[in-house]
């Protein structure tokens, strides 16, 4: 959790440094010959933003990440409540990457869409984030497809009238 | 005001304004229900959807949506003590202890019952609440409304979560809200080169990115979420239990209503009062987490007393009660509405269908209740492998829908994986939605007061309800830094005393 915080302060910062040199770029109130100009507003955002970051920094540093977790002292941590034999939890081990191949179909699928049109494009993509999400059975599999396509093509594109490549 | 509840009875009794009401109170359930969707995630599905919808039709469908997804989180919750919605959390305290007895038929009896009549008294407050508290906002200027904008803000002190995180969010939503064309000048910001960009960023994409395809990352990773079926017998009106839990229904549904109303408290911190008020007041405290029909009655009936109030200062003064109520406010934007206290004059068609389809929609939940709980469990089973590519298939498309622009399906994906690494450090994802729905309102207003006053900014706090909301501003992002330390002291004391 430590490294995580310190990498949203430092990626935050790094943004806000990027902001804040456009910003200086904007035109100030004299130039636009108005009271308050285009710059104004986003600047002193911004540095809102910096002096916050600041401050999470040096509470970073002298307190550690706990205060920034967001446990009341009545929460239990997760690990210490009993697990609920009704509520049958699959073994989550080697699932930590899944999150980034699902997204990398997503993008080949919205790139894929503008080139092979929505329902090819809609079927691979349907087939193959249930195949990642661990479906293995053929028929569901097509189900699951079928279910894809019929959205697509039925509900948002004759129903609802929205035109899609 | 009778008059207008007459002419919105009309209108939602029209086939259309019906269907879309039933059609709404079935898909709040079935969100509501399932762990991982929530009232919050179906709303900003649902958003790109109602652009092309009639705005009667489309604020009736997502405040449906929003009331019955509330109630619909305690179906799970009850049954398997997996909360279909934060707001049901409470519930499963008591409500998994009933079903682990054999009692599952009452406690859900008792949940629709609370539920419903919750709803009833927070949907009556609205009513009556928001026609006068926009009275009073028809005094407002410039820079009551920019004082508003900024109470409307620091809701981010409310929302959970870590006050410095949640103001960094506000900032990072401001900053997006000023992308584009200055309203004034026509200065282009932060548009680098874009021609897309010159329009700003639409909500829509931000609002599906953060919520819903962060989501549908974070479930890649964690596993499916089997619920194995189980069979009971839902008993609603049970007089005896009735007898037993009218009063804590009564004082319920009056708490959750006022903690509604307040900005950024929300139905779950309702639930919770509610729930601590019901034990406090119990004769007997041993019986509560053990299965005590109070235990289920309280915060049902708080958090769909609050979700109605929650409403009001939405339509009254145009600032969200909670995060969902945001997400609505987005809406109301896209629609080209603007909620407010102008908003009630020019629009009493439109409050009052919604108020009378909200009546509605807590007559409903007694009604389709029974039948939808049975149909549930065999929803249950569908795994999550099915859902996710049908979501973001959804997402994809109704983000593209708003301008035809792929431009916009780029920045869902950006804010989605964006959000989706925020939540791995506990960042409240709503704050950036409250800077960007109320970014552009702050600043036009704050230039207008400014060009009122030549620049003097004594201005907001000469005019007495302007002064009165940035002190209330203050007082409530103060309460949430001294609170936390208040308690530390106490419960050291409280160690002390016991050593």
């Amino acid at each position: 959790m430590s490294a995580r915080l310190y990498s949203f302060v430092f990626f935050a910062v790094l943004t806000g440094a990027v902001f804040l040199w456009f910003a200086l770029q904007l035109p100030s109130g004299e130039s636009v010959t108005t009271l308050i100009g285009p710059r104004t507003w986003p600047l002193a955002i911004v540095l809102a933003m910096l002096t916050f970051l600041a401050l999470t920094f040096v509470l970073l540093v002298l307190r550690g990440p706990a205060q920034f977790i967001a446990l009341d002292d009545d929460d239990v941590p997760p690990e210490d409540i009993a697990k609920d034999e009704a509520v049958l939890r699959e073994d989550n081990n080697g699932y930590g990457w899944r999150y980034l191949a699902v997204f990398i179909v997503i993008i080949a699928y919205t790139i894929a869409m503008e080139f092979t049109g929505k329902l090819i494009s809609t079927t691979i993509f349907a087939a193959v984030v249930t195949v990642i999400l661990g479906e293995r059975r053929p028929l569901r599999v097509l189900m699951t497809t079928g279910v894809a396509i019929l959205v697509v093509e039925i509900l948002f594109d004759r129903l609802l009238n929205i035109p899609l490549p | 005001m009778l008059e207008d509840l007459i002419g919105g009875f009309g209108v939602v009794m029209q086939p259309l304004n019906l269907l879309i009401l039933t059609s709404a109170v079935l898909i709040g359930f079935v969100g509501g229900a399932l762990p991982g969707i929530s009232g919050v995630i179906l709303v900003v599905i649902l958003l790109p959807v109602t652009y092309t919808m009639e705005p009667t039709g489309a604020f009736m469908l997502l405040t449906a949506i929003y009331a019955s997804s509330v109630f619909s989180g305690l179906i799970t919750a009850i049954l398997y003590r997996a909360p279909g919605t934060p707001e049901a959390v409470m519930t499963a305290l008591d409500g998994y202890p009933m079903t682990q007895k054999g009692e599952a038929g009452k406690a859900l009896g008792i949940g629709i019952l609370s539920s419903a009549i919750g709803g009833i008294v927070g949907t009556v407050v609205l009513i009556v609440a928001t026609p006068f508290l926009a009275d009073i906002a028809l005094r407002f200027s410039s820079p009551e409304f920019f004082a508003l904008a900024v109470l409307g803000l620091t809701v981010v002190a409310s929302l959970g979560g870590n006050l410095l995180l949640g103001l960094i969010g506000v900032c990072i939503g401001l900053l997006v809200a000023s992308v584009g064309l200055d309203p004034l000048t026509g200065t282009a910001r932060f548009t680098f080169g874009s021609l897309h960009l010159m329009s700003g960023i639409n909500l829509i994409p931000v609002i599906i990115g953060l919520f819903a395809i962060s989501e549908v990352l974070k479930r890649c990773q964690e596993g499916d979420i089997q619920l194995s079926s189980k069979s009971f017998k839902i008993r609603i009106f049970d007089w005896p239990v009735l007898r037993q839990i009218r009063g804590t229904i009564a004082r319920s549904s009056i708490i959750g209503t006022s903690i509604g109303i307040l900005p950024g408290i929300g139905a779950s911190t309702a639930a919770m009062v509610a729930y601590s008020e019901t034990v406090r007041w119990s004769k007997d405290r041993k019986r509560f987490g053990r299965g005590a029909p109070e235990g289920v009655a309280a915060p049902e009936a708080a958090n769909n007393a609050a979700a109605m109030g929650a409403l009001v200062p939405l339509f009254a003064l145009g600032i969200p009660g909670s995060g969902t109520t945001a997400i609505i406010l987005g809406a109301f934007i896209m629609h080209g509405l603007t909620p407010g206290p102008t908003f009630m004059s020019g629009n009493t068609d439109l409050i009052y269908a919604v108020f009378v389809g909200l009546m509605l929609v807590n007559v409903m939940i007694l009604v389709f209740s029974k039948p939808f709980i049975a149909v549930l469990s065999k929803l249950l089973d569908v795994p999550y492998s099915a859902l996710g590519p049908i979501i973001v298939i959804c997402c994809i498309v109704g983000t593209y829908s708003v301008q035809n622009a792929m431009m916009d399906v780029w920045l869902m994906l950006g804010f989605g994986l964006a959000g989706f690494l925020l939540e791995k450090i506990g960042f409240p994802l709503v704050s950036i939605i409250l800077g960007v729905v109320l970014g552009p309102i702050a600043e036009s207003e704050l230039r207008r007061s400014l060009a009122m006053s030549r620049g003097d900014f004594s201005i907001f706090l000469e005019r007495p309800i302007s002064a009165i909301l940035l002190g209330l501003a203050i007082i409530l992002v103060s309460l949430t830094v001294v609170s936390p330390v208040l308690r530390r002291r106490k419960l050291r004391n409280a160690t002390a005393g016991d050593a």
